[in-house]
């Protein structure tokens, strides 16, 4: 069978388009840190680990950190770099949703957007909105 | 009130209250120009008198793999683990304008730190510093204009 180079030209961007799509992590498994060394890292930087597991080859965690605001921060398995932090709850997020109130770009905490502008208590974390 | 309660409430009041007014709230304002793209990332940080990171007070833009198109903020901020703790928020797109509050200790001001902004649109050029405004009162409330994405950026101490 003759294969039309067009077709060819497809089927290798259609098998090349996995490798290109969003925030996967891509370490081989040999080059893992083991979850106990996840769970040190928590502890560390202060979280409390609600759920920790693994997803599109990163580890993920739930949790609360140092000032109790619930987050989601996708890991590096090698490095345990943070690769991703949204912060806030997952149902006030439902809630929100469901309500109407979608945020700009889709990938806002919810912090953002809110649109108030009050001044926070000395040493709180900054807090930014868009108008 | 006893008079040991009285010592220790008005102990803790004198120590509280210097504490206090060591650190005052910033308003940064940053108002997009409509370039004609998607919502663009920005990094908002704070570099010493040398030109070295201090803090990342916002980044606007979720998605980690795009953040090495900030590039002076990626690089210069690489070694700080805690750098996206609590401050992301949504891309900001055209026209809009993004206000981050945050609380800077009296030390930074007037001290050589500056405010910079990197920006980057997607399939569109990158802008690291496209803003660059020193910290000191005298720059509070003055109106500054960007490069490329940024149609005007100010602050104000409160």
């Amino acid at each position: 069978m003759k294969t039309h180079p067009s077709l060819a030209a497809l089927f290798l961007g259609l098998a090349a388009a996995p490798v290109l799509a969003g925030d996967d992590c891509d370490a081989p498994v040999q080059d893992w840190q083991p979850r106990d060394a996840v769970m040190q890292m928590a502890a560390q930087q202060g979280w409390q680990v609600q759920r920790l597991k693994i997803d599109d080859g990163c580890y993920e965690i739930r949790g609360r950190d140092a000032q109790g605001r619930a987050f989601k921060a996708r890991l590096d398995p090698q490095t345990l770099r943070i690769m991703k932090m949204k912060m806030g709850d997952r149902d006030h997020d439902r809630e929100r949703y469901r309500a109407g109130e979608r945020t700009q770009g889709g990938d806002a905490s919810p912090r953002s957007g809110d649109g108030d502008a009050a001044p926070p208590a000395p040493g709180a974390t900054p807090h930014g909105s868009i108008e | 009130m006893s008079r040991p309660l009285m010592t220790t409430v008005a102990a803790a009041c004198a120590l509280a209250l210097p504490a206090a007014a060591h650190s005052r709230p910033v308003t940064i304002a940053t108002t997009l120009e409509n370039y004609g793209g998607d919502g663009a990332y920005l990094a908002v940080y704070l570099t010493d008198a040398q030109g070295a990171y201090a803090r990342t007070l916002w980044v606007a833009g979720g998605k980690a793999k795009y953040y090495t198109h900030l590039s002076g903020w990626n690089r210069l901020s690489s070694g700080d683990s805690k750098r996206l703790q609590g401050v992301t928020g949504a891309s900001v797109g055209q026209g809009r304008t993004l206000r981050v509050t945050a609380d800077l200790a009296d030390a930074l001001i007037d001290a050589g730190y500056e405010i910079r902004i990197d920006a980057a649109v997607e399939d569109m050029r990158d802008s690291p510093a496209e803003i660059r405004v020193p910290l000191s009162a005298a720059n509070a409330g003055k109106p500054h204009a960007g490069r490329q994405y940024i149609q005007s950026f100010s602050f104000e101490l409160q």
